[in-house]
């Protein structure tokens, strides 16, 4: 059974060395704006890198040891999910590009520049609905729809999936703020008296959704007031008006 | 875009970096206890024992929030939140022989520094239990992120 596995494993690994091998050549062959450089070099980078690690599993295999197996296995599905985060998301910046691109290519790139945490990523963007995948590990990727690319009047839009990235670089400290307006929204909820029974699980619950909404409502509705000088371009000024205040309550610092 | 697909990709990319580096910690710790030498991982291994000092570090936090805010969790996105309710569910649930659950988490990361080889057999079943409960978790992350293939 494990000499089975080990085989299957072997060549899933040596399979997806050859998917790399042949996006690399893509990458490498693609026609691209000067923008785009750093980041189809993070990419290649990237598949090199996962490259290794099937190789690193083909060794591991190749030591013969069955309770490693396992996690042999996991490792060549962490492989996997790479090599389809790589083929289906991250090389469509580099196989799509086109001169048209570069406008939004150097608004990103100025607004990575202008921050430390994101100085060394560079600019991508696919086609889509607005939005950003904010990985901080590997190159994060905007998304922008294809017409709204090449004109001036849609690109403050990128300000805000940039704070999205901020917020992940800095989610510590952001999630600090964030967690003092879910302690009031949260306090503001919550009965003077509360009972010992099955409906205090069940509107510990609501709470705990509503919470959770406002987690992602914060990111979504004080991004639009984002400036460029530091971290707390994410954070902004929050209003917000919450039953039994007399008015219009500040929940967090400002920038 | 679906317009949390933000909050999709971080996690994504955190449960990736978990499951990397409990493989890493488990493979090495496998061959230890073997007799083997695991030079050529070693630089991954102090980076996979750091990683996963934080991240029970921060699990071990989001519990305890919960536990003194009455179940409510704030602080934390949705889905750390939810891995962290997981947890306690199934710590509740799962039989004694669980080194995962039976363990409290200080001492799961003490255990994941320690090269005794009494140490070593419980990190190995405690990080495959971890395993699968990320994995189990970031399912819903991966098909937001990869689709369902």
């Amino acid at each position: 059974m494990s000499r089975a596995i080990r085989t299957l494993l072997e060549a899933r690994n040596t399979a997806l060395q050859a998917s790399l091998g042949q996006i690399n050549a893509e990458l490498k062959a693609a026609n691209i704006p000067v923008e785009l450089e750093p980041y189809r070099r993070q990419i290649i980078a990237i598949c090199d890198a996962f490259v290794r690690q099937c190789e690193r599993n083909r060794n591991d295999l190749a030591l013969g040891r069955d309770e490693i197996l396992e996690d042999v296995l996991s490792n060549t599905q962490q492989a996997s999910q790479g090599v389809r985060l790589i083929s289906a998301r991250l090389v469509a910046p580099v196989l799509r590009a086109s001169s048209a691109d570069r406008l939004s290519l150097i608004t990103i790139s100025w607004l990575h520049a202008k921050h430390s945490a994101t100085a060394l990523y560079p600019a991508a963007f696919t086609d889509g609905d607005c939005g950003v995948w904010p990985f901080t590990q590997i190159p994060p990727v905007y998304v922008f729809p294809s017409a709204e690319q090449r004109g001036l009047l849609y690109q403050p839009l990128l300000f805000h999936e940039f704070g999205h990235l901020l917020y992940a670089c800095h989610k510590a400290e952001m999630d600090d703020l964030v967690g003092e307006l879910q302690k009031q929204i949260e306090d503001s909820l919550t009965p003077n008296v509360q009972r010992n029974d099955r409906h205090a699980a069940t509107q510990a619950s609501e709470r705990q959704m509503i919470v959770d909404t406002w987690y992602r409502w914060t990111q979504e509705t004080l991004l639009r007031r984002s400036r460029s000088d530091d971290r707390r371009s994410c954070v902004s000024l929050g209003f917000f008006w919450l039953p039994g205040n007399n008015g219009p309550r500040r929940f967090l610092s400002t920038a | 875009m679906n317009n949390s697909e933000w909050l999709t990709a971080e996690n994504f990319e955190y449960a990736h970096r978990a499951v990397s580096a409990i493989n890493t910690l488990s493979i090495h710790a496998k061959l230890l206890l073997a007799g083997k030498q695991d030079a050529p991982r070693s630089a991954e291994v102090r980076e996979a024992r750091s990683f996963l000092r934080e991240f029970l570090k921060r699990l071990d936090e989001v519990i305890r929030d919960a536990q003194q805010r009455r179940g409510t969790v704030v602080g934390t996105d949705p889905r750390s939140r939810e891995l962290a309710s997981k947890f306690v569910s199934a710590k509740s649930r799962m039989p004694r022989r669980s080194v995962l659950y039976s363990t409290p988490i200080d001492e799961l990361q003490r255990l994941v520094d320690s090269e005794r080889s009494a140490d070593l057999t419980r990190l190995i079943s405690a990080l495959r239990e971890l395993r699968v409960v990320i994995e189990q978790h970031a399912h819903t992350d991966i098909a937001g992120i990869l689709g369902d293939v």
